[in-house]
């Protein structure tokens, strides 16, 4: 059912308008579906220019934060494309609302792929700054993506970056908003930088014993994470990849067993620790121990350990005792989801989405 | 004096990369274009020669091994630099140890000028220097300005070492590097003169590796003379050496450096079985140049201060020097200098 | 009180440089332009820089950020003269190591990570002058260097940052997985804030690294094996082209490397886990044989070591040539090198010019060096519209002004080509938001009305080119 409001006919002239959504992670009056750039921008203005607030989404797999309640939700289902995919320069453009797995046939056609495992969209994916296994050698979308077109929040779109492997030709506005969650502005197009599918990938499990030959022996993995337990169990999975005659013997010689440590991610309410790089492990153990954990994940070089909680009575003290940052991911928690608060992304707002229409609350400016 | 002309010549070459700037003793000391062999260059180009970083350069031309464009530093410097008065000063009472010698005792007794001041604090006490030939000497040992006044053992031991197989001559006095590098360039030539007069053909045996160093390119002024340095000597000749159970830590000269000098030493010591701890970085100046260590107490002490550190790292007291102007600098450190020739 | 006097107070009398001296930190590694800024300090700690960056902003004083002078496109040159530079060459402290992760001052040259760090880590990043150039220089252009290719440009390896602000408060931005206050600072070329620390990130050191050279009879055939060694799976550490001019400067330098005669040569490092290098070596003397060129497997480290310092030699080395040259940083999709490196040709013999190209090649990032006579006006303003049609061909063909020198005053005027006004606006809106009154770096990167300088070359480089002609 349509909530008629004097707004939501204006809106209806710009762009495609349905019924809002209800769920655990978001609550919109309506949703709209633009078809094209131009739509997007006219919705952010329409928005800005009548003080509406507006949450960008997609697939709606991977919400982080608190739940936000606008009155229009943007969705990026129609802008679904993958533009262009090029062996020789090595790069992907595609719209943000494509889904990674299409994108992923379709690199995987011209033996390419991007570094993640990640399960929603790419203007998710890059919004969120999602972590991944993939992370230990080949870095988050902010190390991956080249470029972008967006929209601020008052409808203004902007090519920042470029397809090309570095950029130094004015402010990185796009590296800005990866992992703003939309909250600076919106990703309608991004670039990203995407690699020669290597021969074999060779996956091993074994003990946490290894992890400082895999981390600082100068054998490259590609993926090290550690599971540890509640119970005290702990075990590292790896991943290799290149030529299969190069990697024959890896796994043996480093006395992995062969198969693929499981999770990879996780479920339920989750918080992410932003560990030192190269000290997950450390992070994650004694996280676990004083979130009183389920599980926690250390995506070994990435400065991520994702931790499964019951619940987040823990997170203030965890922020204590740690010293780094602790963010509640996911999940209902009546205190402060981030525990930072930095005047730089205050600025930042001001700067993009002046009006403050883009996901009120998803990120609180006024805590101290 | 001053050449301002080929001293901005010779500037065209600089390209302004900035590549000199880590490896220079005062800019590490400073963190100030001032005192910056890129900024010094720049100075002599707009012609600003009073610029206060001309003169605390030590001219150890450590700059013109990380130049990429071949830039001749330490010719811009020698060129655009106008001597002080104090600095004409302190070249003339180096020219001659006699001279050095009564300077310094005045020196320690509190004479109330400021370079006095600091000669007394740097020094250890002054000797005679001594004087020696051998008749119808086929040899040269060369002792510098300083080692006969404050290191007078050393070259006691030397010339020893060298009679047992020379007929040898001592020539204390002084080679011109310090005048060449702070713009007495016409005084320098005439030392270079004196001496290539004084040696009358015979090879020279040099103990101070810097003035070795400075010698050996004698022949730019027009000057032929035949130098060796003393470990430089050792080793062409494979005179014997004895064998010493000892742990120390080698500092080398500038100078020595850019005439390729240090190896000689290192493979002396080898040859005597002593066991050396190599410094991180064992060309780190010391901070002395030639009167630099009196003219400029401030600087020197900082760039003294790197070093200290650096030598401590190797946790050795003794440092072999081959060049006295930097023993005495590692003397004001702490630590012990000795010459090769103190082990013979 | 006086600015100058209460500049003294914070940083002491010894710290404070005026008159003809502060002319030797006027200008930068692209010495086309030279100024006199007003007053430069050297504060000796982040308290100092703070309190002298807030004074300066209360009483209204331009000011520009400094590290080691060795930006190539003018971004640390005080443009009106009216700038004190703060220089920040004396926070060069190491403040910690844990984990992959150090933490170091803006003035720490960045050849002394690597030192500082671990010996089984090292720092990527690799400029040229690398031996000198600042971390807060290297952050605030987001420098490149040899090892993009593979470890990406210094914004992948820098993990937080310590900013000071322009009302004198102090920030930690970074180190976070969601918002990420660092990411806007990296490459803003000391417009929105200075670099008071940087905790960067370091990479296992591999257990093997070899280096492969191809010598080429053409460009086009070395550019065509750029792209085929990525089809053959290979992820290389580095791939550099010289192309015959650049040889031929570095073999006149003390560089000298003797790289073979040829057209283009190619210089390949792999590394990572000995058999993969291993097969990836085998794989690039495949492709350059394929295509034509003659390969040399360096044996020793030695031996590859003086064929990268004559590549990493290249810039500077022009000294012997010249005097003085432009280096240019346009960046286009490796596809497109040879058509462009052909126009480059072309328009160097249109202006009569020599053109040196030295350069990233596995990123497409051109670097012609030109040379020109600093004693000619004429010869200056002829090598910069020579570098102005590059750039434009390399913007045709879907390339970008600068891929890692930054825009500073050297490329200023391509912001206005490259962006469509309302973008322009929206990078105007994040300045704004950082720096109210416009004081920090001015006219670099943007500008709307052209510097009053009265000086030539200045108003040259900041003519808008539809008004150019």
């Amino acid at each position: 059912m349509l909530v008629f409001v004097d707004w939501s006919d204006d809106l209806a002239r710009l762009v495609e308008v349905r019924d809002g959504l209800n769920v655990s992670w978001a609550k919109t009056e309506v949703n709209v579906y633009p078809e094209d750039y131009g739509q997007v921008a006219s919705v952010l203005g329409f928005a800005s220019a009548n003080n509406l607030s507006v949450y960008p989404f997609c697939m709606g797999t991977n919400p982080v934060g608190p739940t936000v309640k606008t009155k229009i939700g943007l969705v990026f289902s129609r802008l679904n494309s993958v533009l262009e995919v090029s062996p020789e320069n090595l790069y992907v453009s595609a719209q943000s609302g494509c889904p990674l797995t299409s994108l992923s046939a379709e690199l995987d056609k011209r033996g390419l792929y991007l570094p993640t495992d990640y399960a929603g969209s790419m203007g998710g994916w890059a919004s969120a700054n999602a972590v991944s296994a993939y992370s230990t050698w080949y870095g988050m979308p902010r190390e991956l993506v080249l470029g972008a077109k967006i929209c601020t929040g008052d409808g203004v779109l902007v090519s920042s970056g470029s397809k090309t492997t570095k950029f130094s030709s004015g402010y990185k506005v796009w590296k800005s908003l990866i992992g703003s969650l939309g909250w600076l502005g919106v990703f309608v197009e991004l670039y990203c930088r995407v690699y020669p599918k290597p021969e074999v990938f060779v996956s091993g499990v074994g003990d946490t014993s290894l992890l400082n030959t895999l981390l600082r022996g100068g054998l490259r993995p590609l993926c090290v994470w550690v599971v540890f337990e509640a119970g005290g169990r702990e075990a590292l999975g790896a991943v290799f990849g290149g030529y299969a005659s190069a990697l024959k013997r890896i796994n043996t010689s480093l006395r992995l067993s062969e198969g693929i440590l499981k999770p990879t991610t996780l479920e339920g309410n989750i918080v992410t620790v932003a560990s030192k790089k190269g000290l997950e492990s450390e992070y994650a153990k004694r996280a676990l121990s004083v979130l009183k954990g389920d599980m926690a994940i250390a995506y070994v070089g990435s400065g991520v350990v994702r931790l499964s909680v019951k619940d987040f009575s823990y997170v203030e003290k965890a922020r204590r005792l740690l010293g780094v940052p602790i963010i509640v991911e996911r999940g209902d928690y009546n205190g402060d989801y981030w525990g930072y608060h930095p005047a730089v992304l205050k600025k930042l707002k001001q700067a993009l989405d002046p009006k403050g229409v883009l996901s009120p609350g998803k990120f609180c400016l006024e805590h101290s | 004096m001053a050449d301002l002309k080929l001293a901005q010549q010779l500037s065209l070459k600089c390209v302004h990369c900035g590549f000199c700037l880590e490896v220079c003793p005062t800019y590490r000391a400073t963190r100030s274009e001032v005192h910056s062999p890129r900024g010094r260059i720049a100075a002599v180009v707009s012609g600003a020669l009073t610029s206060s970083g001309i003169e605390t350069c030590v001219y150890c031309r450590k700059c013109e091994e990380a130049c990429p464009s071949g830039v001749e530093f330490g010719e811009i410097m020698s060129a655009a630099r106008r001597p002080s008065l104090e600095q004409i000063m302190v070249h003339r009472i180096l020219e001659d140890p006699l001279r050095l010698y009564n300077a310094a005792r005045l020196a320690k007794m509190g004479l109330p000028l400021q370079v006095a001041r600091r000669v007394a604090q740097i020094t250890p006490e002054p000797t005679l220097p001594p004087e020696y030939s051998d008749p119808d000497p086929e040899l040269i040992l060369f002792a510098g300005c300083i080692a006969p006044v404050f290191f007078t053992s050393t070259v006691l031991r030397a010339l020893d070492f060298l009679r047992q197989r020379y007929r040898v001559r001592l020539i204390n006095a002084c080679c011109g590097l310090a005048h060449y590098a702070e713009g007495e360039r016409e005084r320098a030539l005439t030392l270079a003169q004196r001496l290539g007069d004084a040696a009358q053909g015979k090879p020279i045996v040099s103990l101070p590796s810097n003035c070795s160093s400075h010698m050996k390119a004698f022949r730019q002024l027009g000057v032929e003379v035949e130098v060796y340095d003393f470990p430089e000597f050792v080793e062409l000749m494979r005179l014997p050496l004895p064998k010493k159970q000892l742990g120390l830590t080698v500092h080398e000269p500038c100078h020595a450096r850019l005439a390729g000098l240090n190896r000689y030493v290192h493979s002396a010591l080898e040859r005597m079985g002593v066991q050396v701890v190599e410094m991180a970085d064992p060309t780190l100046e010391c901070g002395a140049g030639g009167g630099y260590i009196f003219e400029q107490p401030e600087l020197s002490d900082e760039i003294m201060e790197a070093k200290k550190k650096e030598v401590a790292a190797t946790g050795c007291d003794t440092v072999v020097s081959t060049n006295f102007a930097c023993s005495l600098a590692l003397m004001r450190m702490g630590f012990t200098p000795i010459h090769l020739a103190d082990l013979l | 009180m006086d600015v100058r006097r209460e500049v003294e107070e914070i940083v002491g009398a010894r710290w404070v440089v005026e008159g003809e001296d502060a002319a030797l930190f006027g200008f930068d590694a692209f010495t086309a332009v030279k100024r006199r800024p007003r007053l430069v300090a050297l504060p000796a700690d982040e308290e100092q820089t703070v309190r002298l960056i807030a004074l300066l902003y209360r009483s209204c004083t331009p000011m520009v950020f400094r590290g080691s002078g060795t930006s190539l496109s003018g971004s640390t040159v005080a443009l009106t003269g009216e700038e004190v530079v703060v220089s920040l060459t004396r926070l060069n402290r190491v403040y910690s190591c844990e984990g992959l992760e150090i933490e170091v001052g803006p003035g720490l040259a960045n050849v002394l990570v690597t030192r500082h760090a671990p010996h089984d880590l090292f720092y990527a990043p690799d400029p040229s002058s690398y031996s000198v150039c600042s971390i807060g220089g290297n952050v605030s252009h987001d420098s490149g260097g040899i090892h993009v290719p593979k470890y990406g440009s210094t914004f992948n390896s820098v993990v937080k940052l310590r900013v000071a602000l322009c009302d004198g408060s102090v920030e930690d931005v970074g180190g976070t997985p969601y918002f990420n206050g660092a990411n806007i600072f990296v490459g803003s070329e000391g417009s929105l804030g200075a670099v008071l620390r940087a905790t960067l990130r370091l990479h296992p050191r591999p257990e093997t690294t070899r280096t492969v050279l191809g010598a080429f009879q053409d460009v086009a055939s070395a550019a065509r094996a750029v792209s085929a060694i990525y089809e053959e799976g290979v992820i290389p550490a580095a791939v550099e082209m010289m192309d015959r001019n650049s040889i031929d400067v570095v073999e006149k330098s003390r560089y000298k490397a003797g790289y073979p005669d040829c057209a283009a040569l190619l210089l390949v490092e792999c590394d990572g886990y000995t058999p993969q290098v291993e097969e990836e070596v085998r794989r690039v003397r495949l492709v350059f044989e394929c295509l034509g060129g003659e390969v040399m497997v360096p044996e020793n480290p030695a031996e590859s070591s003086r064929l990268w310092l004559g590549r990493k030699g290249a810039f500077p080395a022009m000294g012997v040539v010249s005097p003085a040259y432009l280096t240019l940083d346009s960046i286009v999709p490796r596809t497109e090198l040879a058509s462009v490196l052909e126009e480059v040709g072309r328009i160097a013999e249109r202006y009569g010019v020599m053109v040196a190209n030295v350069f990233h090649a596995a990123d497409g990032n051109l670097h012609p060096l030109i040379p020109y006579n600093p004693e000619s006006p004429k010869s200056l303003e002829n090598a910069l519209r020579a570098g102005w049609e590059i750039v434009e061909a390399s913007m045709r063909c879907g390339g970008v002004p600068s891929g890692e020198h930054g825009v500073g005053i050297e490329k200023a005027r391509f912001m206005h080509q490259y962006y469509s006004q309302s973008e322009l606006e929206v990078l105007w809106r994040i300045k704004r938001a950082f720096d109210p009154d416009r004081l920090l770096n001015p006219y670099k990167m943007l500008y709307e009305n052209p510097p009053e300088t009265g000086d030539r070359v200045v108003s040259l480089l900041y003519t808008k080119p539809w008004e150019a002609e």
